[in-house]
């Protein structure tokens, strides 16, 4: 099963493909979107170091890109990016396009999903899905429940779960396509709620909320 | 716009709002007057449903509309709902 990884952010890049080749996975190539200037020289190193293919593209849904990935005919896509996919570009995989949404679907899809999890009283988490053209909605694939701790704040929550959380749920993912996947269920449109960035006077709710947790916790 | 709009155009509203950032064309694309009646009808249908991101839409609306400088007195009532609401979710969230 050839995988390619189409990424913004070139430490999430290494980050997660240093992670799959502990589980026995590699990514085939990996496709930057981002220029290729100075700041590539870590990604190159790294690239040539253990073994991958590394492209720089503009835009995901570009024909730049689009031709890029057709000639790397991936059969699993892995994506880290911040922009919808359209369909030209999701049906170049011949298996599946995957993403590790930072939030527990599909109850929190879109944006800010941590934050919204935490003013509601949600779970956080990781859910890797399978990638439609619509948000963060295909079927889920496999999935992880951060647990919050007294001393919490939203930067060790995000940070906890994108360490202990985010690779190890694209890890199971991986795995469970490259297994054959087994049976999969649409997400329930019921339980879906699509969240947009939080304004800053709910997000302050929040910060307001774990100071408060961290000070019991300390009074204890 | 009505009280008694329904669920769903408010959401198809707030949906709109947000995907198109229409709180930055105010004027434009989004006329002042409807976009507090809109921001009203939103804080108030959060505080009865208790869903917050009618609520997050309704503070991104106000915060234009204070920018904006339009009718203070209809901007003035919008500054004590949204007090209220902020105060009702921070009651919820155990705060006060």
């Amino acid at each position: 099963m050839k995988l390619c990884l189409l990424s913004q952010v070139p430490s999430a890049a290494i980050h997660l493909q240093y992670y799959l080749q502990t589980q026995g996975l590699k990514f085939a190539d990996l496709v930057m979107v981002a220029p290729d200037d100075d700041k590539s020289y870590v990604l190159k190193e790294y690239a040539s170091v253990n073994g991958f293919g590394l492209h720089f593209v503009d835009d995901p849904n570009g024909v730049p890109c689009q031709e890029i990935l057709k000639a790397l005919a991936p059969d699993v896509l892995a994506i880290m990016i911040s922009v919808v996919l359209r369909s030209p570009v999701l049906r170049i995989p011949r298996v599946a396009t995957v993403n590790a949404h930072a939030g527990v679907l599909p109850r929190y899809r879109g944006l800010d999903c941590r934050r919204w999890a935490l003013l509601e009283g949600g779970p956080v988490g990781v859910t890797a899905h399978l990638v439609n053209e619509c948000l963060d909605d295909g079927p889920i694939l496999a999935q992880r429940i951060l647990e919050i701790r007294p001393g919490d704040t939203v930067a060790s929550i995000c940070e906890r779960n994108y360490y202990t959380n985010k690779w190890q749920v694209m890890a199971e993912a991986l795995n469970r396509i490259c297994g054959g996947m087994g049976p999969l269920n649409p997400q329930p449109a019921e339980a879906s709620r699509q969240y947009f960035r939080m304004h800053a006077k709910l997000a302050a709710l929040v910060d307001r909320l774990l100071d408060e947790r961290r000070k019991c916790c300390h009074s204890r | 716009m009505s009280n008694r709009q329904s669920d769903d155009e408010l959401n198809r509203w707030m949906r709109r709002i947000e995907i198109q950032r229409l709180w930055q064309h105010l004027g434009d694309r989004l006329p002042p007057a409807q976009a507090m009646e809109l921001s009203a009808a939103f804080m108030r249908y959060s505080s009865s449903s208790g869903d917050l991101r009618f609520l997050n839409t309704a503070l991104k609306l106000n915060d234009e509309l204070r920018k904006s400088g339009v009718d203070s007195k209809g901007l003035a009532e919008l500054e004590v709902q949204e007090r209220q609401c902020l105060r009702a979710v921070e009651h919820q969230m155990g705060l006060i």
